[in-house]
């Protein structure tokens, strides 16, 4: 019994294993070391799009104040 | 049916022609890929924005290998052009079109499955991303499948072409695979490894690389699933690149305008009664390719193209391809040019797989009419080619052929032959018309005042000059 769901168990397991690669991208090697360093940018990468984001929302919320004190013009 | 020689490495597809066409067949692996990708609209968003070259789906029951599920048919390609053999700056817009093609296709959750540099081509209009089946639905976060690929197929050689030498793109002969990174930093100056965007892509990259490589081959690898990359994470990524491709930037010689004296020894009249001569030549013939060897900036291939035929603009030096390059580029009318960097006397030979994945300039032709117009005596003087068997290897490549021959008195063969003895090749008109007449019937010439004559020959229909040279001397 014991030795039957073990089995059970390692079947289920290799087939979660088989089934979730994906086969459809294997072709081409992505490289171990280009996966990692592109964790590393990538995460760079969006920081500085996130704060750049909030950046830009940032400085048009002062602008908006700034040219509603001072005119159009002044800018 | 042929297989198309270099489109064997994708499982989900390959390419062939049958009857002079060419067409795509989609087998199993590539499927999901394709009907996601045709069902999306994204095909069509590509095409539209003239990106990819476009496609038709036909029936593949009796056309297509027996295991296809769709099969495509595809406009042909004038000419298939390779990486070693184009100019900076389309090698640069090469590898552009793959980032546009990923901002566009990201958003909507798709992606390019390779970035190689062999997907680019000239379709006569522009440069097109071929591999309809590289694009496919994208891996939730999961880092781009091709990276590594980009930046060995472009990154690295566009920095070592602008900042080592030009003539670093000719290495591509060698690393079909695209150029290794570390060979990419050994190269380049110091200083330019450090700037950011060759820093974190090829510096840091090759890097990582290295220290991977190492723990791979002594099984100490840690990475257990891939890393993260969020959807925000990869954009950044490619726009990332696309800041650090558009600013390597080839300061061009000034050498192109040396060359470019050379034409100038010709008087007005002369130029005139030339351009005049090629211009009636092609309007006659009305050639459907045309290739213009040692084209120089183009002057003539110009000339060939204002006639509606495609025209390669084949010269050895990158300035001149470049400058012809960039002024296609500026000046939006013209079409149908395409310019190649090719040392005459050493032409893209067949590479890749048993030597025929890539194919030889031999292989790509032949064309309706070839131009060679003061190209002889560099061959003859300069490479020390004899006359007989330059005469041989056009007959191979040309139907008909436009030929200058510069005579021994010529300012331009007495600079050439000014520290040498010439008595080993015999170069004068008669040995020229008794070599050329093997291979070529003379249907028309033309007298310059300067001495120089321009021959139009036509292939002899009769000739013994086999078309590929069976024999292997070695």
């Amino acid at each position: 019994m014991k030795t039957n769901s073990r089995f059970v168990v390692s079947l289920a397991a290799l087939c979660v294993l088989m089934f979730s690669a994906n086969p459809a991208h294997a072709y081409l090697d992505p490289g171990t070391g280009s996966m990692l360093i592109q964790g590393l940018l990538a995460a760079i990468a969006a920081a500085s799009v996130t704060i750049g984001i909030f950046w830009r929302r940032l400085r048009s919320f002062f602008s908006r104040k700034n040219s509603g004190e001072n005119g159009p013009d002044d800018r | 049916m042929t297989d198309s020689s270099g489109s064997f490495r994708d499982p989900s597809g390959h390419v062939f022609s049958k009857d002079g066409k060419i067409y795509r067949s989609v087998f199993e692996p590539g499927v999901e890929d394709f009907e996601a990708t045709r069902d999306a609209g994204v095909y069509d968003r590509l095409i539209e924005a003239k990106l990819l070259l476009p496609h038709e789906e036909v029936n593949p029951d009796g056309l297509a290998p027996e295991r296809s599920v769709y099969c495509l048919s595809h406009p042909r390609l004038p000419m298939v052009s390779y990486p070693w053999e184009w100019s900076f700056s389309m090698f640069k817009d090469a590898a552009l079109i793959h980032l546009d093609a990923m901002e566009m296709l990201l958003p909507r959750g798709f992606w390019l499955r390779d970035a190689s540099a062999f997907n680019v081509q000239y379709d006569g209009n522009g440069l097109r991303l071929i591999d309809t089946l590289s694009v496919g639905l994208k891996v939730p976060d999961s880092p781009w499948v091709a990276y590594r690929q980009f930046c060995s197929h472009f990154l690295a050689p566009l920095a070592m072409a602008a900042y080592c030498d030009i003539r670093t793109l000719s290495l591509w002969r060698n690393y079909i695979d695209g150029y290794p990174l570390d060979l990419a930093t050994k190269m380049l100056p110091f200083w330019r490894l450090y700037r950011p965007g060759l820093f974190m892509h090829l510096t840091l990259h090759a890097r990582f690389q290295d220290v991977s490589d190492r723990k791979e081959d002594i099984g100490k690898t840690k990475l257990t699933k891939k890393p993260k990359v969020s959807d925000r994470g990869l954009i950044g990524l490619i726009r990332s690149l696309r800041r650090t491709v558009a600013g390597i930037k080839w300061k061009r010689s000034s050498r192109i305008w040396e060359k470019y004296g050379e034409i100038r020894t010709y008087n007005d009249e002369d130029l005139a009664r030339k351009s005049e001569y090629v211009n009636r030549v092609v309007q006659r013939l009305q050639p459907n390719m045309v290739w213009d060897l040692g084209a120089n900036t183009g002057e003539y291939t110009l000339i060939a193209a204002s006639h509606g035929a495609f025209v390669v603009s084949i010269d050895g030096d990158p300035a001149c391809t470049e400058f012809l390059y960039q002024r296609l580029s500026q000046e939006k009318g013209i079409k149908g040019i395409l310019p190649l960097t090719m040392d005459v006397a050493n032409p893209s030979p067949g590479l890749g797989w048993d030597s025929r994945e890539r194919l030889s300039l031999r292989d790509r032709g032949p064309a309706d009419l070839v131009l060679a117009l003061a190209l002889i005596h560099h061959l003859v003087f300069s490479c020390c080619v004899p006359l007989s068997l330059i005469a041989e290897w056009l007959g191979s490549l040309a139907d008909n052929l436009l030929v200058e021959f510069v005579p021994p008195t010529d300012p331009m063969v007495q600079k050439l032959i000014r520290n040498r003895s010439d008595e080993h090749l015999p170069y004068n008109i008669d040995a020229f018309q008794s070599s050329f007449g093997v291979f070529f019937d003379f249907v028309d010439q033309v007298v310059l005042n300067n001495g120089r004559t321009l021959f139009l020959c036509k292939r002899g229909e009769a000739d013994s000059a086999p078309r590929v040279r069976e024999t292997n001397e070695w």
